[in-house]
């Protein structure tokens, strides 16, 4: 970390002497592996050790950035001249320029992000970890035919953030996971795929094989004999994965890019009242150990917790200093930083604020509906608010669950979607950096057979 | 051998070699090393201004090693003889087997040449392209009082790689890539769309002879202010007339992931075990064409120095092959098609499409849109996604309208479209005159890789198809 930031530090200084006004420099550095078996044999190990450097630099107040893969002394030097280069191309972008030097973070909390163990799990307990999880989901459900492979991946990261306000901070963090695909064959010919995964930043965060394995088993087998049912209109439950993914299309609208683009139907509405009285969508990203926790943000800004809705109205834009500058607003320490480029907006730990009703109860109190268990496509418009994907799942008669359904459509508008949640759950996995409980809408279109 | 490119990193045959019977030590039946430098760059004209230019040189070696259906494989950004060794050894623990560093002949492979460049664009006046932004700016605020906000963006990348192989490949080739993007937010009492359009391909400059930053400027803009007016979609199954060109991700997604030999080796696709069996109506005739010249999806090489090939999938309804690597080459016992492809170096090949589209059919557009008494024509998507193993797909309809007694009407909100593969391509019941090759604009995920494809289709008559609309 220390030779990173000398580095970073460095390249500040040489850039400035090179004729910049202002700059920032992200490292990143890594190691990353990944096994893979099929069958209970190996089919790929796999490990890298990747590393980029990213440059922005001003020259009053135009700019232009570089990435590579390269960060050796003698390439910098030549790309710092090559950014400047650029530089000259662009106008004057008073926005752009980097975050207030008030804002810039004086501590980095540690947020326990970074497990050793994660890095010392030798390569055949990997392997055995896959293994196990492959046979635990075989031999759950005979009507699991063909396995499509269980992996194991992890990787650990190094960040330094430095610029020529005085920054240069940085955090290690690691992850690992492993899962498992399996397929049943259906009746008909068709084959239904089941998979799952578990997330961690802890080696010891993990769940076990045998539930990865029976998880991923249950998935496949709950589509067999799965179809369209008839084009209607009726209640759906959403479970948490696909509520989760809702949320983040909501979170979606209200960042500060999409508000400033005016290509979000928020855009006009900070302060109003826009979905139901039942929603807080908040973010925490100091949440120790939390999948998307971030010591400072993409800028070097510090983080706090945020509530960008409550009780149904919109507070706050998420905001980086970009899009707080065009908007006349203050930055809200959302700024994402990708490798190259400039700051994005980005949520850290979202979550939909959880309710008191469990699933079980939700579906019974439903006499009839659909059980949304997941979605598939990209079909949502941000300016307009309309959502129709793919969805698969099962009916819902008589507060049971009932056939399984697969080849339909959801279409609602996100708004009117988040406005007619009647029902919230309790099950929310904070393990997900979008984390939502299960819920319940009053109605929404499918569309299949008719 | 000589190796004009990567000598200036030190990179010779020699050293290939040496990397190579490294990596094959532990013995194993295969290894390959993947060199790639890639030099890209964005530039962003927003609200009016030239915003952004990003540039990113990405530089590094992967290196493979097989044994059996196994793979090791690791990735280096250190071009070092050290470096490079190092990975190799890292890559051949997959071979437990013990093995002897063995000698190596390595033999030139000419790469096809399809992508014969007017202007390249690295090359050109960085003055002359931001003036292509600012002309498509022009005419897309021009287009209408309703347009308030344009975005474009040009992103040109060159990409430089090296294959060498243990069976003695030694092959180069180098890659350009142009993306020309505008986007336009048009509003009107407080309503809101998103009009996008754009395109490029393995193309210098000379793209913009025919394609204007003009036309594209003004088409984005079009496009948005058309669907302001957008109704409430229809649901449930009815036709559905696919316009040219775009349309193909119906291709992409309905059946051309589903072939890719991969998933058939595993037996994870629902087209598994299907090679002879009808799967399409007889008006279908689907190719993946890697050799279409300048198309975004075309390679003169795959990534694992296979010649690419125009690969029959689909003959007249009837189900002919899959699309292959290395690996899949081998479990299958047959010859490379050419659609081993990767991200970067830092990922291992898989089957991929190059471009994926359908034959010509008999009909005039004209005469596919009168046969429809009540259905959609969509013309513009945002993208596609399928599973693989039931062959359910989707794709997202950003620009779609009403036909009415044989006639396209009003325009339709974003509606999402899901058919099942087998089923849906039973259903093609016209198959225009009118082929069309998108413009280049699409990229395909797989596995966490993105590689760029091309698309391409006439337009198509579907009997019935589940059309997601919200007025039931």
């Amino acid at each position: 970390m220390n030779d990173m930031k000398n580095l970073a530090s460095d390249v500040v200084e040489r850039a400035k002497r090179a004729g910049a006004d202002a700059v920032e420099v992200y490292l990143r550095r890594g190691v990353e592996t990944e096994v893979s078996v099929r069958n209970g044999a190996i089919e790929t190990l796999q490990q890298g050790q990747p590393k980029s450097v990213g440059i922005r630099l001003w020259v009053g107040e135009r700019s232009a950035s570089t990435y590579a893969t390269d960060d050796r002394p003698a390439a910098l030097d030549g790309l710092i001249r090559g950014t400047l280069d650029l530089v000259k191309l662009t106008d004057p972008v008073p926005e752009l320029a980097l975050a207030d030097v008030a804002r810039m973070t004086t501590s980095v909390p540690d947020l326990e992000l970074f497990d050793r163990a994660v890095a010392e799990v030798p390569a055949d307990r990997k392997i055995a970890l896959a293994r196990e999880a492959e046979e635990a989901g075989r031999a759950a459900d005979s009507r699991i035919t063909v396995s499509g492979g269980a992996s194991y991946s992890d990787l650990a990261l190094e960040h330094v953030l430095a610029n020529s306000h005085g920054l240069c901070v940085g955090y290690r963090e690691s992850f690992a996971s492993f899962g498992v695909a399996l397929i049943a064959d259906d009746e008909g010919g068709k084959k239904r795929n089941g998979s799952w995964s578990t997330y961690g930043r802890f080696a010891s965060s993990l769940e076990s094989p045998q539930f990865v394995g029976e998880t991923a088993a249950k998935r496949a087998v709950r589509q067999l004999g799965a179809g369209p049912v008839p084009t209607q209109k009726l209640p759906v439950v959403f479970d948490s994965l696909a509520a989760g993914s809702l949320t983040g299309l909501l979170f979606s609208v209200l960042t500060g890019g999409a508000v400033e683009r005016r290509s979000s139907f928020l855009a006009d509405l900070l302060g109003e009242v826009v979905v139901g009285e039942n929603i807080f969508l908040e973010d925490n990203p100091l949440l120790l150990r939390g999948p998307g926790s971030k010591p400072y943000d993409g800028e070097g800004a510090a983080t706090a917790p945020t509530t960008f809705i409550e009780g149904g109205r919109l507070t706050t834009f998420a905001l980086n200093s970009y899009s707080a500058r065009k908007l006349g607003m203050k930055p809200t320490g959302h700024a994402s930083r990708p490798s190259s480029g400039s700051p994005g907006e980005t949520a850290f730990n979202l979550s939909l604020r959880p309710g008191t009703v469990s699933q079980e109860e939700m579906i019974a109190a439903t006499p009839h509906g659909f059980f949304c268990e997941g979605m598939m496509g990209f079909g949502f418009n941000a300016s307009t608010g309309d959502f129709s994907r793919g969805a698969f799942g099962r009916m819902i008669e008589q507060g049971k669950l009932g056939a399984p359904v697969s080849e339909v459509t959801i279409s609602i508008n996100i708004r009117e979607l988040f406005s007619t949640i009647d029902l919230l759950g309790s099950d929310i996995d904070r393990r997900r950096s979008v984390a939502a409980p299960s819920f319940r809408i009053r109605e929404a279109t499918l569309a299949g057979r008719g | 051998m000589h190796l004009p490119y990567f000598e200036h990193f030190g990179i010779d045959a020699d050293l290939g070699r040496k990397v190579l019977s490294r990596a094959l030590s532990r013995g194993g039946d295969h290894a390959d090393l993947y060199f790639e430098h890639r030099v890209s760059a964005v530039m962003v004209l927003d609200d009016g201004r030239i915003q952004e230019i990003d540039r990113a040189i990405n530089l590094g070696c992967g290196v493979r090693v097989l044994a059996g259906e196994a793979t090791g494989y690791a990735y280096t950004e250190d071009l070092s003889s050290e470096g490079l060794l190092r990975a190799a050894e890292t890559a051949s623990a997959i071979a437990m087997g013990g093995g002897l560093e063995r000698g190596i002949e390595l033999h030139g492979v000419s790469a096809l040449s399809l992508y014969p460049i007017g202007q390249p664009t690295f090359e050109a006046d960085a003055l002359s392209k931001l003036d292509l932004l600012r002309r498509a700016d022009a005419a897309a605020r021009s287009y209408h009082e309703r347009v308030k906000r344009v975005t474009v963006s040009l992103a040109e990348s060159s990409k430089q790689i090296l294959i060498v192989t243990s069976d003695g490949k030694f092959v180069s080739d180098d890659q350009p890539m142009l993306r020309f993007n505008v986007s336009v937010v048009a509003e009107r009492e407080g309503r809101r769309q998103t009009g996008v359009e754009g395109g490029g391909g393995r193309v210098g400059l000379e793209y913009f002879a025919t394609h204007t930053p003009e036309h594209l400027g003004a088409e984005a803009a079009r496009i948005a202010v058309t669907m302001l007016d957008a109704k409430e979609a229809p649901a449930g199954s009815m036709p559905v007339v696919l316009g040219h060109g775009d349309s193909g991700i119906l291709l992409h997604e309905a059946i051309g992931h589903g072939l890719e030999a991969d998933f058939n080796r595993k037996k994870t696709s629902n087209y598994s075990d299907r090679v002879g069996d009808r799967v399409a109506s007889p008006l279908c005739t689907i190719v993946d064409d890697g050799l279409l010249p300048s198309s975004r999806g075309s390679i003169n090489v795959d990534d694992e120095g296979n010649t690419p090939t125009r690969n029959v999938l689909i003959e007249d309804g009837i189900l002919r092959g899959y699309m292959h690597d290395h690996l899949s080459t081998k479990a299958f016992h047959l010859r490379a098609t050419g659609n081993g492809r990767r991200q970067d170096y830092k990922h291992v090949p898989l089957p991929r499409m190059t471009n994926t589209v359908m034959m010509a059919g008999q009909h005039t557009p004209e005469e596919i849109i009168a046969s429809v008494k009540n259905g959609i024509f969509a013309r513009s998507f945002s993208g596609g996604q399928v599973n693989i193993s039931n062959g359910d797909f989707v794709f997202s309809v950003t620009e779609g309208y009403l036909i009415e007694d044989g006639k396209i009407t009003a325009p339709v909100r974003d509606v999402n479209l899901i058919g099942n593969g087998p089923d849906c391509l039973t259903r093609v019941s016209m198959v225009g005159s009118d082929f069309m090759l998108s413009d280049g604009r699409w990229t395909c995920g797989k596995d966490g890789q993105s590689v760029p494809v091309g698309v391409g289709i006439p337009t198509v008559k579907i009997d019935a198809m589940t059309v997601g609309g919200s007025k039931v």
